[in-house]
């Protein structure tokens, strides 16, 4: 298994560790998350396994090269819509719950609108860079930012504040049967390898899931999945955590650092997943651009040589990112979110692995076509 | 025996050379022997010409015997086209017709060939001596430490006003034929009048109009020319330049000093990490020290945010005016102490360091904590082995501060990321500049150290 394709999978399941999912896991506590997290699991590395084996038959190509060579025309266009407005809509949940993050917990005085342009000056320059660039930039700021959260959570699981009690009592909660909104919800954390509908451009040789791979990426996520879930329940009780906006934020703010410079560790924290965040942001949009200039493409709108209908598309990007930042409110955002997870996902995957097995069949015929 | 008269061609070179007053054009006559020799006097190596040209002919039997001496000489070269031929006479080439016979011998008088000391980036262990201005014994050098058949050397004419010598240099067991392709078209391309030092070169080899970032090294240790030609990495030499250039080059490079391969793996391994420490403080320091002051003192424990605040007493201006004044101040100073010469620099930090270190908190234009700070950065930013990086990393430093002093903390950290993202997006022929090289994982040697 290619390490970049971990690093999609990981920074995605990293990034929704912050954001509302943990406070959808939790709403649920009593009504059957555990069963659904495991459900969850199973079936997002073996959505992650059929992902990587059906890209793997189209090597270097993205999802509209492959749609457009192999798939009707009446197909494509509107399959190819709907996931890059779904992709644009995963990257401006994150930007907004970052936004709302920095605006409780960092700089309250500040406008959003001027929190949102800190993000577009580098997020844009991030969505233009070449789709093999990003890839190593989210290698590197991986490799810089994990050590932190590691750290985070070491001291967090180690902390005398955790009550293992309140973790066993989430324990106890198996006997239910599994959650839709929980079920999806931490289906969302698991499947990075979505991205592969345009990522799959640079990966000439994408190796299948060996043996040790899935072990391990098993063996990631349900770290995950459970120190998201498990942590915040072990600080913060199981039956009080109903009204926490952010569980997450809340139980690093639990944890300090005596002798540190920095005391508490919540700023690391913040830190560690902002950078992480920007990262996932830059991924999604890059995608939702790509995958949307693959549909509409203004050939006269030029400026010299250059075709500015990504830019303009970047534009609309943000001019819709700060409207909706700035009316949306929290407990708006949390449904949203959910109904995201509820009705959007689930019709994003499965269209994803239908309209890639209508391609492989067409590619299949048109090969018997072509020997004939 | 009638005077013989000099060939045509010797007519035709000597109008084109005049009136210039040091060109020779001399017949060598002796008992119905003739020779004529045709060179630019101070370019010739006057010894070497009197014992291997002249004081031959006087010796020999006959023209024929002295025709085939002359032509087994191990100087001697082809008579090219016109146009080249003008400019090998211009650079010491002496040419001998006997009988209508053109030879064309190579007696060039360098004078700046000695081995210069290595200033730029001096070491402890590693070799002493640099390259020198002297291509003939630059590419000595490189061959006297590099014993390959497979290295190789290609003149390249660069179409400028001066004709001045470039070589290509590289291993063609291990470079990247791609990578050499490239190089060569960016040279034959080169659209400028005049250039006379590897830097010059290096900074038309960035395209782009702005660039932040150098993707090309210049260098002057021979032991990291060898370094990097068995990395498979091309090597430009410029007559008149005691640096070569090298191309491509990643990050990484930058960040590497030949001294890590002559010390015990902790001990090198220790530099490394202090140096990249150097590097993450020069950049980050100034602005957290803004975010820290301006935006978010609460992150910093009480005690290291009251007393932050409390050294900032009686500054009348926000931190980031203080930050932006202070670095102008440092920036200068170091401007000033390069540009200067040496009698004089120690005048001037001596002056400056005074300014910035007690009279500027005395008189609360600055706090105390903001001198160490601009001290630490100042001494950090000298730990950078190749000097473009450490001057790209002042503008970089620069950026940043004012990305942070617009968005706060977040700015900071976001900015940062910015810089990530513009070196990761940035490749120096092809090679992705910043990328981590895992060592176990594809090729370890290509493309990066």
């Amino acid at each position: 298994m290619s390490r970049f394709l971990f690093y999609l999978i990981i920074i995605n399941m990293l990034t929704n560790m912050v954001s509302i999912t943990p406070r959808i896991l939790i709403a649920g506590s009593a009504k059957g998350t555990i069963l659904s997290m495991i459900v969850a699991l199973i079936l997002g590395i073996w959505l992650t396994y059929i992902l990587v084996i059906l890209f793997r038959s189209f090597p270097g190509q993205d999802l509209p090269e492959i749609l457009h060579a192999y798939a009707p025309k009446w197909m494509a266009t509107p399959v190819l819509l709907f996931l890059s407005v779904a992709w644009y809509v995963a990257g401006l949940f994150t930007i907004i719950i970052y936004t709302f993050i920095i605006l409780r917990f960092l700089t309250p005085e500040m406008s959003i609108y001027v929190i949102v342009l800190t993000f577009a000056i580098v997020v844009t320059y991030g969505v233009f860079m070449a789709t093999k660039n990003i890839l190593y930039m989210s290698e590197i700021i991986f490799v810089l930012v994990v050590p932190f959260i590691i750290f985070i959570q070491i001291k967090g699981y180690i902390s005398p504040e955790l009550n293992w009690d309140y973790v066993r009592i989430a324990l106890m909660e198996f006997n239910h049967l599994p959650d839709y909104g929980a079920l999806t919800s931490s289906l969302f954390i698991v499947v990075g390898t979505a991205n592969l509908v345009i990522f799959n451009r640079v990966f000439l040789n994408l190796k299948k899931l060996t043996g040790k791979g899935t072990a391990l990426l098993a063996f990631i996520c349900t770290y995950v999945l459970a120190t998201t879930y498990f942590l915040p329940i072990g600080f913060g009780g199981f039956d009080s955590l109903e009204n926490v906006l952010y569980p997450w934020i809340m139980t690093s703010d639990s944890i300090r650092m005596k002798f540190g410079i920095i005391e508490r560790v919540v700023f690391l924290f913040i830190g560690a997943f902002l950078a992480l965040g920007v990262v996932s942001i830059i991924i999604h949009w890059h995608v939702s651009i790509q995958l949307l200039s693959s549909v509409i493409q203004f050939k006269r709108f030029k400026w010299r040589k250059f075709n500015l209908t990504n830019p303009l598309i970047m534009v609309i990007f943000w001019v819709v990112a700060m409207v909706v930042t700035k009316s949306i409110t929290a407990e708006g955002l949390f449904k949203a979110v959910e109904m995201y997870d509820d009705f959007v996902l689930p019709a994003l995957l499965l269209l994803l692995v239908g309209s890639l097995l209508v391609a492989k069949k067409g590619a299949a015929s048109k090969w018997r076509e072509s020997k004939k | 025996m009638t005077e013989q008269q000099a060939p045509p061609l010797l007519n035709e070179l000597s109008k084109k050379f005049k009136p210039s007053d040091d060109v020779v054009q001399t017949p060598l006559q002796i008992k119905g022997q003739c020779a004529f020799l045709f060179y630019v006097r101070t370019v010739v190596d006057g010894d070497k010409l009197q014992q291997t040209v002249i004081k031959p002919f006087f010796e020999m039997a006959s023209e024929e015997d002295y025709a085939s001496y002359i032509l087994s000489l191990p100087n001697q070269i082809e008579i090219p086209e016109i146009d080249k031929l003008l400019m090998l006479i211009s650079a010491g080439a002496v040419i001998v017709a006997i009988d209508n016979q053109l030879c064309l011998l190579e007696l060039r008088l360098v004078k700046n060939n000695e081995v210069q000391e290595t200033t730029m980036e001096p070491t402890i262990h590693g070799p002493q001596k640099g390259l020198s201005e002297d291509i003939g014994t630059t590419i000595n050098l490189i061959r006297q430490r590099y014993h390959r058949a497979s290295l190789k050397v290609e003149d390249i004419i660069i179409d400028d006003a001066s004709n001045i010598a470039v070589s290509l240099l590289y291993d063609s067991d291990r470079v990247d034929p791609e990578v050499l392709k490239k190089i060569k078209k960016e040279l034959g391309n080169l659209k400028t009048p005049l250039f006379q030092s590897g830097g010059e070169l290096q900074h038309f080899l960035n395209k782009s109009k702005f660039t932040l970032f150098p993707t090309a090294m210049v260098t002057e240790r021979p032991d990291r020319i060898v370094y990097n030609l068995v990395a498979g990495k091309i090597v430009i030499a410029i007559d008149g330049s005691p640096n070569v250039i090298v191309v491509p080059v990643i990050f990484f490079d930058f960040m590497a000093s030949m001294e890590d391969n002559y010390h015990v793996s902790a001990i090198s391994g220790f530099t490394i990490l202090l140096r990249y420490l150097g590097l993450f403080m020069c950049i980050v320091l100034p602005s957290l020290y803004i975010a820290m002051t301006s935006y978010n003192p609460e992150i910093l424990r009480i005690e290291l945010a009251l007393t932050v605040a409390g050294s900032r007493i009686g500054v009348p201006y926000p931190s980031f005016i203080e930050v932006i004044f202070m670095l102008l101040f440092m920036e200068l100073l170091t401007e000033a102490s390069m540009r200067l010469p040496k009698a004089v620099s120690g005048t001037a930090t001596t002056v400056g360091g005074l300014i910035l270190g007690t009279a500027a908190t005395e008189a609360a234009l600055t706090s105390t904590i903001m001198v160490i700070i601009i001290s630490a950065v100042a001494i950090s930013t000298f730990v950078i082995p190749i000097n473009e990086m450490s001057f790209a990393v002042r503008v970089v430093r620069l950026l940043l501060i004012i990305y942070t002093s617009l968005f706060g903390m977040v700015g900071l950290l976001i900015g940062f990321l910015g810089i990530i993202m513009f070196m990761a997006n940035k490749d120096s022929l092809g090679t992705p500049y910043l990328k981590i090289p895992w060592k176990s994982k594809t090729n370890e040697l290509e493309g990066g150290q």
